[in-house]
Formats: C-alpha cells, structure tokens, sequence
C-alpha cells in the first residue's frame, strides 16, 4: 500500500510541479504557437516538423529553456495531427506516420465521411496523448531501461514483424506485397551506404543522397491519385458532407473506442523503443483491427477503425518517444537529435541525471505535451468544419491546386527540383501499382525502414561474428520472427485453400 | 504574426544578390555543418553561428548536411558562390578524409580558404556498464585477454569516434570488432545495453551518462584532465603514456572568397569566442574556445596540413578505408 | 466444394480480401526464400559464389519444367499479376546491374552490396512467383488509360521543376496550374485563368509571405531577359 501511496504521492507532486511550470501564461503562449505553427506546417505537404524545428532552433535560444521546449515539441505533435488532414481529405501522406491513415481515411472522406474521419483522428489523437503523458510521468525510468534490452537482432526481428503487418494490410495478392515491401527496402538502398561510398547511383551525382520520402510518397499517393480520379471524372466531382456529420453516432461511437485504445496500447509500446520503433505503430496497430474485426473485408474501403487504430497508435509513438530522449539522452528519431540539440545548446546535457537535476524542466515538458494536446483538440475540432468545406469544391477545380502545392512542397524541403523530378517519376509509378493492384503502403514503409534494417542487420552480424543464428538465439528476437512465421502462414494458408476450393468447385 | 513568422524562420532576407565585399553581410549566412543536428559538432557550430550572428548584424543559419563520413558538406560548400555567403564548420575529419577517403571529391588544403580554429573539444573513453575492469590497467587486461572480440562502437565512418577507435587500436596493438552506428545516439543504445565493450567520444556526448553512472568511464585523451570531469585521469597517464587526441574545429570558406569578406568572418568568430555566453557553453561540454591568435586563417591552415600528415599513416597502418 | 474442418483464427480476413494465389506460385517463393536462407548460411561457410550460381540455375531450370508439365503456359490469364512480374524482374535488373560493382564483404562484416544482395534476390524470387501467378490464375483484364490526365499532370509536375529556378515561383505556379486544368475535358478558359490566379496568390500568401520560404519569386532567365530589355538590376531585387 506505502508503495503505492507514494507512487502516486510522488506522481502528484511532480505533475504538480510540471503544471505550475507549464501554466504560466507565457508558456502556454509558446505551446499554443507551438501546435499551430506545426499543425500549419503538417497540413500543408513538404516541409515537416524537422525543417521547420531546425529554422526555429536560433529563436529558442533567446526564450527559456522550458518554453523553448514546449514550444518545440508542440510543432512536434501538431506536425503530426496536420499531416493526417491531409491524408484523409486529399491522399496526401506528407509524413510517415500518416501513410496508414490515408488508406482508410481518405476513403471515408470519399464517401462524404471526412467529418467523421477527422473528428475519429483528433479524438483518438488526444485520447492516445493523455495516456502517453501518463505513461511518461509514471514510468519512464523504467521503460527507458526495459527498451534497452532490445539488441540489434531483436530490431531486425522487430521490423520484419512490422512487414508482416504490412502483408497483413494490404487488400489484394500477398506475394504482390511481400514483392513490394522488397522493392522498397530496395529503393531505400539509393544513395549513400554506411562508408559514404555510393550505392545503385550510376554515377548520377543526383542519385548520391539517395530519394527524399516526401517525394516519394506525394508522388506515389497524392500525384498517382490525380491521375487515377482522371480515369473517370464523372464520379469524382464534389463531396456532399456537412457540418454535422462529424458528430459521430452511438454506434459510431462504440465502434471507434477498442481501436484507439489498441492503438494507444501498441503506439506506447512501440514508442519506446529508441531505434525507430514507433514508424512500424501505425502499420501494427492497422493490422490488428483487420484480424480482429468481423468484417474484414471493409477494411481499405472507408473503415472507422482503420482510422481511429492507427491515429491513435502514431500520437501515442510520437509523444512516448521522448522517454528515451528525456531519460537516456537518446534521440529515436531526427526531430528528437533537435531537441536534444536544443537542450545542449541551453547548457543542459540530457542524460539520465535530468530528472533529478532539472526537475522543474522534465516534468514541466512533460505536463505542457497534454496541455498541447488538448491545445490541439479544441483547435482543431472547430476547422473541422472548414475542412469538409473544403472537398466540396468540384475535384476538377481541386487538382490542378494540389498538383501546384505538392510541387511546391516538394521543392521547398531541399530547394532541389530533382526531388520535384522524383515525385514526378513516383507519380506515374503510383499509378501503375494501382492499375495492377499492388499496394503502395507496403512499399513506402519497406522505404521508410530500409536504411535502418540494414544497419541493423549488419551490427547483429558484427556483433555475433558472422554467427546468422543470432536471430533464433536470441529470446526476445526468437519469438518476435516465431509470431511473424506464423502470422504470415495464417493469411497464405487460406490464400491457396480458396485457390483449390476454386478448383474443386469447377 | 507575420513578422513572427518571418523572424521565426530566420529567412528575413529574400536572397537580395549583387552583394559586394565592402557592405558584406547583406544577407543570411549559411553554415554547413557536416554532421547531423543534435551532435557534438552542431551543437558547437549552432554556438557559434549565434555569437557571430550578433556580430556580423545577419543571421548565421545552420544548415546541417549530414553523410557520407562527413564529406558531403564540404563537397557542397566547395561547388558554392565563393561570395561569403556559404561558410563551412567542421572537425578533425577534415584532415582525416583525404587519407581515408581514395575519392574524395575535394582537396582539403586547396579548394577552402581558412577563416580560423574554433575549439578542441576532448574525448573520453568509456565502456558498458557490465565491464569488470576498474580502470584504465584493467581495461589494458581485458583487451589482452579478449583480442579482437572487443568490440567497439563509433558514430559512423569519420566520425571523431572513429579516430579515437584508430588511435586506440594501433596504441595496443590490437585490432577491434569495430561496430559502425549512425551517430552516438545508437552507439549509446548498445554501450548502455551491455552488448558493446569500448567507445571513445567527446565529452558532449558522454558527459551525461558518465555523470549519471550509467556507463563506465577510464579516462579522457588530453594530457590534462578536463573541468567538467575531474575525476577522469588523462589516458596518457592511465596505462596509455603518449595516447593524445582532441577534436578540433575550424570555420573554412569557398575557394575564391574574396579576403576582406574572409577577414571579416575571422573577426566576428573572434569575437565569438571572446563572446562570455559561448565560454560558459563551452566550459559546460568540456572544452574551452582557442586562443585569439589560434582563430585565424593562417592556424587553421597550418593546423589542417599537420594533422593531415599525422593521420595519414595511422589509417594506411589501420587499413581502414571507408570507400 | 469441401468444407473446412477447422477454422483458422484469420481465415474469415484472408479469404474474403486476398486474391486467389496459385499454390506453384506460393510453393516456388516459400522454396525460393528457403534457398536464399541456405544460399547465404552457405556463404557464411565460404562456399565459393559459382556454386551459388549453380543452385539459383537449378531452381530456374526446375521451375520451367515444372511450368511446363502442368500446362502453365497457356497463355497471360491475369495480367495485372503477369506484368506486375515482368516489371520487378526489370527492376531487378536495374538492381542487379548496380550491385556488380558493390563489394560484398564478409558475413561477419557485410560490405556494402550483402544486404542489397539479400534483397535482390528475394524479389527475384518473389517476381518469378507472381508471374507464375498471372499464368495459373483468371483476374480481371486491365482498364483504359487516362493518357491526356497521365501526361499533363505528370508534364507539369516535371516542367515546375525544369523551370523553378530559371523562370522563378509565380511564373512556374501561373503555368503549372493553368496547364494542369486541361487534364480533364471539362475544362473552360475562364476557369482554368481563374484557378491558376488564385493559385498564384494563394501560394504567395503561405510560402513566401507566411513561411518565408527562400525561393525567388521570378527566377534567373527572366532576371536576364529584363536586364537585356534595359531593365536595371537594382530595380528588380526579386529576381535572382
């Protein structure tokens, strides 16, 4: 009982603390800055919450430490919920995290749900930010150790679960995806290997950084949708949705609540992980509520759950991955090497001696992302509205405005129009894939992991002297790969079972 | 809102050309930094191109170029308008590249002019929590009796982790499971996680963990101990006598630049050096800014070429090329 | 028909939503994946690459025959899989004629070209599979395509980033979106002027005026056009 009195004493006091740091009318203008600069950077496709956190970095360094970070991280998270606008209202994934969201969200937003489909997103959003926050105020010690077991091998492991995920997802062939996943880890390969020598380049100094994701993806998705709305535009013309749309009904409401607190549930867990785990979250969480629903054939047509899943398990990633960062000093992804950036250059070293050291900074950082989230919820319902206004303007009035601002976009990420070229190229690829029903989601995620994986890979091999057993020796990688062959066996079995009742019934 | 947005994004100046050498600065400055945002070294150049920023009366905006072992931002900032508006900050690797790199896109000594040394930032060895050994002797022993199964983390090709692994290797004769990571970050994920021995890096990346206890820590490279650390022994006095390497860091320009523009960027990094907040930050990571006389052009030159020849044996006996 | 006697926990998901996958195919990728385990557990063992060579050829050769027995080359009877195959096996060359030059490394420590290598070879193997696949089983045939749409659109997107920097942001918007509106036949005049004016103010308005995005907004032929029409430099900063 004293245990657990003084967990949730000591739990009280410190967001005590972090609220009283948060609240001050200063900082909650910075975090209120924050969100919407980032939800205005999200929303619009390019630049991303890395870019725009790198142009800021020279303006913190005049504000206090605490607000710097607060409003930081606040551009962080509501990058994140902008960049799921506009996945679900125009297919247009400008981050990873929203590659899932658009299969089902930007389905939904075709049949007149887009409302609904935001309304599930910023929920589930916010709902999966508070848990995270309190998983942060109650364990982040003890998470940020428990993620340090996980070696090399079991990120290898890890990632080719997260493929299986995708094999899962995807709507038709399942050879078709395992070959796209590939394609992408290959595409992934372009540019420079570890060494800095160039890879698959053909001597094209434009190849030598390799394809930006932003490219890829706008182009796979938002250029190759163009072209497929062009195939018949009698279809495609206005949306009629209203307002009230978006007030979900009782049963609506009952069939959003186990997805985003599964979401929530992988998202966390995930998140932890240091190494880029939080990109396979939305793929996992996405799958699960395929393999558990009774309907699974909805999936990938405008399905409730393929939204709420995923939304909730990125925002859940995205705010539990400041444990590491906060707790070891470990950035898992690029916008945390900023922050962390941000820390030293305010003469604080993060490391595992923060949370004792600068208390005042760690709790109130941590209060000030709920205060963000709910930031973000009441900014965003009410432009909800504004949104679904928005896909009533007769598509063949809308293309040619997303064709311009997606080259924009693009070329505004490097000042470089090969990527503008890139997204181009990926346009007419994303189209082909549609036109021979490969799934484009497998391959971006294969492109979004690839470096990883192999750097993974190869520290496993070294680590083990070339010993491939690693894999299966190793318990926690052992038992990630067993789930995955068995997954994986699941969904072709009845593949080939349907072939051959095919068969017989002829 | 406007007008905060603008200041926000640092980018006052729409790119106004035609600049001429005598009004120099017109617009923003550009400095490339060859490593990614977050690192030792960007956090240095971050440090200084704010001091300078308030000297030169135009913001110095860093622009990190990440990859290829460093190389790729150099390579950029040599096909640059030489006019003083596209600087370049970047550390020891500059005189370690030629020799490790057989295609190197760039000649250090020939295609930059020199606008000065900014510090020398020393390393620290440490190594995973479970490692028995209780100091540098121990570590000696481990060594010995592990061969070339210790194994030892850097942060890429290049990197100033990389170096020190170099140094280390060929000061006990014993060649190491050498483990390539992308960055410290994820070297740090595998020393805290008990699966690699050894790693030597400078003291911004480590002084955290070491001061936490989170991970074990035998010495630091230069010959005297260093303030933020005091209970760190000099390595040359640990077991290794001679064992010395600090990462220094120089600003270089385009070849090209005209000389008043590089005198006045060798007068805004002086005083950004004499700058009391740079100082603190600096004392803060464990280093100290050069010597007034040391951020000069000729210095650096002087100080690169030395360097050069110094590590070009080292990698050729290592072996260790990265292309 | 057959009943199944026991129920997978996923067969509900797989059987409505996959396609109809030919057990060959399935049987020559999971037996192609195997070999590319065996393949690289072998040259961990430094078995040198020609007998590699020889058991990739062996499985192409037993692949054929076992096409051939079952009658497999009746002809493309799905040809959303057949040139979705014949597309990978493309790229895999592409692939294959960058990796020549990769160093391969050791296993204890992979070069360059090792994991690539790995991932070569199992969309190798995964493309032979779905193109036995557009052989053995029906699917639909392909839809027309929107070739006017596919070539404006993706004309433009190319042409925005030919012409950014030399004709600069409003001139490149201006075109880009007007040209953009014919891609499909209900296109008017007006509307397409119209479109492509918004367009340019609106994008004004958030990248460069809002955002502070450091492109020109008339780019450097027209800043050398104006000059050569006796425009002075100084008086067009805008243009660089």
């Amino acid at each position: 009982m004293d245990i657990f009195a003084d967990f949730f004493g000591g739990m009280g006091a410190n967001l005590a603390l972090g609220f009283s740091q948060a609240v001050t009318l200063d900082n909650l203008f910075y975090c209120f800055v924050g969100v919407l600069l980032g939800t205005a950077i999200g929303v619009l496709p390019g630049l991303g919450p890395i870019a725009t956190i790198a142009l800021l970095l020279p303006i913190t360094f005049k504000l206090d430490p605490v607000s710097a970070l607060i409003m930081l991280s606040g551009i962080y998270y509501g990058a994140q919920y902008g960049g799921s606008t506009t996945a679900i209202l125009i297919n247009l994934p400008g981050e990873t995290s929203s590659v899932v969201t658009a299969i089902d969200g930007h389905q939904m937003a075709k049949k007149g749900k887009a409302g609904l489909a935001l309304f599930t997103s910023a929920v589930g959003s916010f709902f999966a930010g508070t848990v995270a926050t309190f998983l942060i105020v109650g364990f982040a010690p003890v998470l940020a150790s428990a993620a340090l077991k996980f070696s090399p091998a079991d990120y290898f492991s890890l990632m080719v679960m997260g493929f299986v995920a995708a094999v899962v997802l995807a709507q038709g062939s399942l050879l078709k995806a395992l070959a796209m996943i590939v394609l992408g880890l290959l595409i992934a390969m372009v540019g420079p290997s570890e060494s800095g020598s160039p890879r698959f380049t053909f001597d094209n100094p434009e190849f030598f950084d390799g394809f930006d994701f932003v490219a890829l993806s706008m182009g796979i998705f938002g250029i190759g949708e163009i072209i497929r709305n062009l195939e018949d535009e009698t279809k495609r013309e206005a949306i009629k949705s209203r307002f009230l749309d978006l007030i979900p009904t009782k049963a609506e409401l009952k069939e959003m609540i186990p997805p985003i607190l599964r979401g929530t549930g992988i998202g966390s867990a995930l998140g932890i992980l240091p190494g880029g785990g939080a990109i396979l979250g939305a793929f996992a969480a996405y799958s699960l509520e395929k393999r558990l629903s009774k309907t699974p054939q909805d999936f990938g047509k405008g399905k409730l759950a393929g939204v709420a899943g995923p939304e909730s398990a990125n925002n859940a990633g995205a705010q539990v991955s400041f444990i590491p960062m906060l707790t070891l000093g470990i950035p898992s992804n690029p916008v945390m090497a900023l922050m962390l950036g941000a820390l030293i250059i305010h003469r604080i070293v993060p490391g595992p001696t923060l949370v004792t050291d600068r208390p005042e900074l760690f709790w109130g950082v941590v209060s000030s992302m709920w205060i963000g989230n709910f930031m973000l919820l009441v900014l965003n319902l009410p432009l909800i509205g504004m949104w679904v206004k928005f896909l009533t303007i007769p598509y063949r009035l809308l293309f040619p405005g997303i064709v311009t601002i997606c080259c924009i976009g693009v070329y505004s990420v490097s000042n470089n129009p090969f990527d503008v070229h890139t997204m181009a190229a990926c346009g007419l690829i994303g189209y082909v894939l549609f036109k021979l029903e490969c799934e484009p989601a497998p391959l971006l995620l294969g492109f979004v992991i690839g470096r990883l994986m192999e750097q993974y890979f190869t520290r496993a091999m070294q680590l083990s002297f070339g010993d491939a057993t690693v894999f299966v020796r190793e318990p926690i990688s052992a038992s990630l790969l067993l789930v995955s062959a068995i997954a994986l066996v699941l969904v072709l079995l009845p593949a080939i079972r349907k072939k051959r009742e095919e068969a017989f019934a002829e | 809102m406007r007008k905060w947005l603008l200041a926000a994004a640092g980018i006052l100046a729409l790119g106004i050309s035609g600049a001429s050498a005598q009004n120099y600065p017109t617009r923003s400055i550009t400095m490339m930094i060859p490593f990614a945002a977050g690192g030792p070294t960007d956090t240095v150049g971050r440090l200084i191109a704010e001091s300078m920023t308030k000297n030169l009366g135009q913001q110095v905006i860093v622009e990190n170029a990440a990859g290829a072992g460093g190389t790729r931002a150099p390579g950029l900032v040599v096909k640059a308008t030489p006019d003083g508006y596209t600087i370049l900050l970047h550390h020891i690797g500059m005189s370690t590249a030629p020799t490790l790199y057989r295609k190197l896109a760039y000649k250090p000594l020939e295609d930059f002019e020199f606008v000065g040394l900014v510090t020398d930032a020393p390393m620290s060895l440490i190594a995973r929590p479970g490692l028995e050994a209780k100091d540098m002797k121990g570590v000696l022993e481990y060594i010995a009796k592990t061969k070339e199964k210790t194994s030892y983390a850097n942060a890429g090709i290049g990197s100033a982790s990389h170096l020190c692994g170099m140094l280390l290797q060929a000061a006990v004769k014993q060649q190491f499971n050498t483990i390539n990571f992308s960055g410290t970050g994820p070297a740090m994920t595998d020393i805290l996680g008990d699966r690699v021995d050894l790693m030597c890096d400078q003291t911004t990346n480590t002084t955290g963990q070491i001061k936490g206890g989170k991970v074990k820590a035998y010495g630091v490279t230069t010959k005297t101990r260093v303030k933020s650390l005091p209970d760190l022994p000099p390595l040359d006095q640990a077991g290794l006598p001679g064992f010395e390497v600090a990462v220094w860091h120089g600003i270089y320009a385009p070849k090209g630049t005209p000389k008043e523009v590089v005198a006045r960027l060798t007068q805004a990094l002086q005083a950004a050096l004499k700058d009391p907040k740079v100082i603190s930050a600096f004392a803060e990571l464990g280093t100290e800014p050069v010597p007034q006389d040391q951020a000069t052009g000729p210095a650096l030159q002087a100080k690169l070429k030395a360097e050069i020849d110094k590590w070009r044996p080292l990698i050729q006996a290592a072996g260790q090329f990265a292309d | 028909m057959i009943r199944p006697i026991f129920k997978f926990p996923g067969a509900n998901m797989a059987s409505t939503t996959s396609k109809p996958t030919s057990p060959l195919a399935v049987i020559t990728a999971v037996i192609g994946a195997a070999l590319i385990g065996v393949l690289f557990y072998l040259r961990s063992i430094e078995v040198g690459w020609y007998v590699l060579l020889a058991l990739i050829a062996a499985y192409l050769v037993a692949a054929f025959f076992v096409l051939r027995r079952d009658g497999g080359f009746g002809g493309v009877s799905n040809p959303k899989d057949f040139y979705t195959g014949i597309l990978l096996l493309g790229a895999c060359g592409v692939f294959a004629a960058g990796l020549v030059e990769l160093p391969l490394g050791r296993v204890a420590r992979p070069g360059p070209g090792f994991f690539p290598l790995m991932l070569l070879s199992l969309l190798f193997i995964f493309s032979i599979a779905i193109l036995i696949n557009g052989l053995r089983t029906k699917g639909e045939a392909l839809t027309p395509v929107p070739w006017r749409g596919l070539i404006i659109i993706t004309g433009m997107t190319v042409f925005f980033g030919a012409t950014i920097k030399g004709l600069g942001f409003i001139p490149a918007i201006v075109v880009t979106a007007f040209v953009s509106c014919l891609a499909t036949r209900h296109w008017t005049l007006v509307s397409a002027f119209a479109t492509a004016a918004i367009l340019a103010v609106f994008s004004w308005a958030i990248f460069i005026w809002g955002l502070g995005l450091p492109i020109a907004l008339c780019g450097s032929w027209l800043r050398a056009l104006l000059i050569s029409l006796g425009v002075a430099g100084e008086s067009i900063p805008f243009c660089y």
